[in-house]
């Protein structure tokens, strides 16, 4: 076993010798994994105080007050679920069927320009967002439901979905472009609709990518800090309406740190929530790709 | 098969090009860098402020002082640069503290683990106050006991009729800045702190500067909330205060703070992490922002001047 092992590496170091272009390559694609490992060990270091002196409180308690040390996670936990949620009840249907328009329905030579444009939505910086959720979404939201503040969970929902529908049209687009051509002909050869063919080839082939392309679109809405932030109210608390205010956890990280002292407790639990995160995002994109593996296995 | 051979090549050329560029930047980076303080450093020693550069983070209520006093002051002393950031008090004395900057802005004292993380020398350099402000839904003239404040932002009044009689009927909507805020900080102590009381952490909105806060209380129907007396305008309703029940309602006015009626009001600081070397150009700058001058451009974004007790020159 560790001869082989040993076999392995040198026949890996025999590789860089012939091959100087792959030493170059090795080291960049190190560098990244490096990055990561780095970052993860950080916010675990600084966390790790909050961790040992709070506990589970971090991620149980409701109350964040600094005189009394109580830094209670659940709040914001729940809040960032909870926008997140929202946001994929919108994005998830619009985003699904736009994608089977622009890459089934739409003429050919349309698809591509379409395609970017919906892609165009993705590089608008998120504050931009914010601002447009600011000044169009809130009011409209404060007047139509007779709210004294526009700035709720629906609000900021809203604004997420703007931002992962992008996402989940070019990742579930690209899956079901990807449907063998064959497959859909057999079927319209069979004498099946378009609509059938759809539904009965494409979409069961392309539904592990469409499922991939959600948990990115997940990904992408957890992590959304500015914009959230601009329009959510920023209330800790555990909402039970739409209609209610609400506080995430990047957007709290966001608005806390600039004025923690460096090294206190508040600081290490502000990275404490960071780590939770972190792992949030790590468990639904690691199931994304397990989703995907086993989509393409078949 | 050459095709390819040749193809994989050019692509290392291009390759290793790029790496050679890469780093014949940073060096030529290194090199002007180290060159520049070379050259200032064959400067006669007392005018070797001339040519220096010094950096301010920190509190984003003294940020606009800062911020106007620098381009004041880099045109009286051209050659000279001074950069200002942001990032909040807790940033103001950590980054003073590690010296990562010239002078730290704090928009409150220090906290006891900032004092034990190093030496700290404060400058104060303006008086602020912090206004309780209403949305004009509430009413144009309000009146409140620092008692009813601190008892609205803790919970213990949920309605504004609960106050008041006179006030309306209808839910309370908090508006608060992040724990940790300058603002927050010297808003508690005079109201919260005073009367044993907690912000209840579940029932208030919280914005990270004093113009969103302002923001939100402007937008939001029976909407309360504090600013830094700066941050006043017309589509908020600044609260008259009063020190306890039965005392005179003290509105908040630049006079009123001036001359110490007004409850709520603190200290701006510089902050450096040792005595300041005269002469240089951290002493000069500090110096200047104390100065006449200085003062005039404190009162001209909406801030007070040192109050004459601190003699500045």
């Amino acid at each position: 076993m560790s001869s082989k092992a040993l076999k392995k590496i040198y026949s890996f170091l025999l590789n860089f010798k012939s091959q100087p272009m792959s030493v170059v390559l090795f080291l960049c694609a190190s560098f990244s994994i490096i990055i990561l490992f780095l970052m993860l060990f950080f916010v675990a270091r600084e966390g790790a105080l909050a961790f040992s002196r709070v506990g589970p409180d971090l991620l149980f308690g409701t109350q964040w007050n600094l005189g009394k040390e109580m830094f209670g996670g659940l709040p914001l936990l729940y809040g960032s679920l909870m926008v997140t949620f929202g946001a994929l009840v919108i994005a998830i249907p619009i985003g699904v069927s736009t994608a089977i328009f622009v890459s089934e329905i739409l003429p050919f030579k349309l698809r591509d320009p379409i395609k970017s444009i919906i892609e165009l939505l993705a590089s608008i910086p998120s504050v931009i967002y914010g601002f447009i959720g600011l000044l169009v979404v809130v009011p409209l939201i404060q007047s139509t439901f007779g709210l004294p503040s526009g700035q709720t969970a629906l609000t900021a929902s809203f604004i997420l979905s703007l931002m992962t529908i992008p996402t989940i049209v070019s990742v579930s687009g690209e899956i079901i472009s990807a449907v063998p051509k064959d497959y859909k002909e057999a079927a319209l050869g069979l004498g099946a609709t378009k609509w059938a063919t759809i539904k009965t080839v494409v979409l069961p082939i392309a539904k592990s990518g469409i499922l991939a392309g959600i948990m990115l679109g997940f990904g992408r809405a957890v992590g959304e800090t500015i914009a959230v932030s601009m329009v959510a109210g920023n209330q800790a608390h555990i909402a039970t309406s739409f209609l209610e205010a609400v506080y995430t956890i990047p957007a709290f990280i966001a608005t806390h740190m600039g004025e923690a002292a460096v090294g206190s407790l508040e600081y290490s639990a502000l990275f404490g929530l960071g780590l939770i995160l972190l792992i949030i995002t790590f468990i639904v994109n690691t199931l994304a790709d397990i989703v995907v593996k086993r989509g393409v296995q078949k | 098969m050459t095709g390819k051979s040749n193809k994989g090549i050019s692509t290392m050329i291009a390759l290793i090009g790029m790496v050679a560029l890469l780093i014949i930047g940073l060096a030529a980076g290194f090199y002007l860098n180290s060159g520049e303080t070379g050259t200032s450093a064959e400067f006669p020693e007392d005018s070797a402020w001339r040519t220096a550069s010094i950096s301010l983070a920190g509190s984003t209520t003294v940020l606009p002082i800062a911020d106007t006093a620098a381009i004041a002051f880099m045109n009286m002393y051209s050659g000279t640069t001074v950069t200002v950031q942001g990032g909040g008090s807790g940033t103001g004395y950590a980054s003073a503290i590690d010296r990562a900057v010239d002078i730290g802005m704090g928009s409150r004292g220090p906290k006891q683990t900032e004092i034990d993380a190093g030496t700290i020398w404060l400058h104060p350099l303006a008086l602020d106050a912090v206004c309780v402000v209403v949305n004009p839904s509430v009413g144009s003239n309000v009146e409140l006991t620092l008692e009813q404040v601190a008892m609205i932002f803790a919970g213990e009044y949920t309605n504004w009729n609960d106050v008041d009689s006179s006030l309306p009927d209808a839910t309370i909507y908090v508006v608060v800045r992040e724990s940790g805020s300058g603002t927050r900080g010297t808003f508690e102590e005079y109201t919260i702190d005073e009367y044993d009381l907690e912000i209840d952490s579940t029932i208030v909105h919280e914005q990270p500067s004093n113009p969103a806060v302002r923001t939100a209380v402007a937008n939001t129907n029976y909407a309360i909330g504090y600013v830094g007396f700066g941050f006043l305008n017309n589509d908020i309703v600044a609260v008259a205060l009063a020190e306890e029940e039965g005392g005179a309602y003290i509105p908040a006015t630049l006079e009123n703070i001036q001359n110490g009626s007004y409850p709520i009001s603190r200290l701006l600081y510089f902050i450096t992490s040792s005595p300041i070397e005269a002469g240089s150009l951290t002493d000069r700058f500090i110096s200047f922002v104390r100065s006449e001058d200085g003062q005039n451009i404190v009162e001209d974004e909406g801030f007070l001047k040192l109050p004459a007790s601190y003699n500045y020159p």
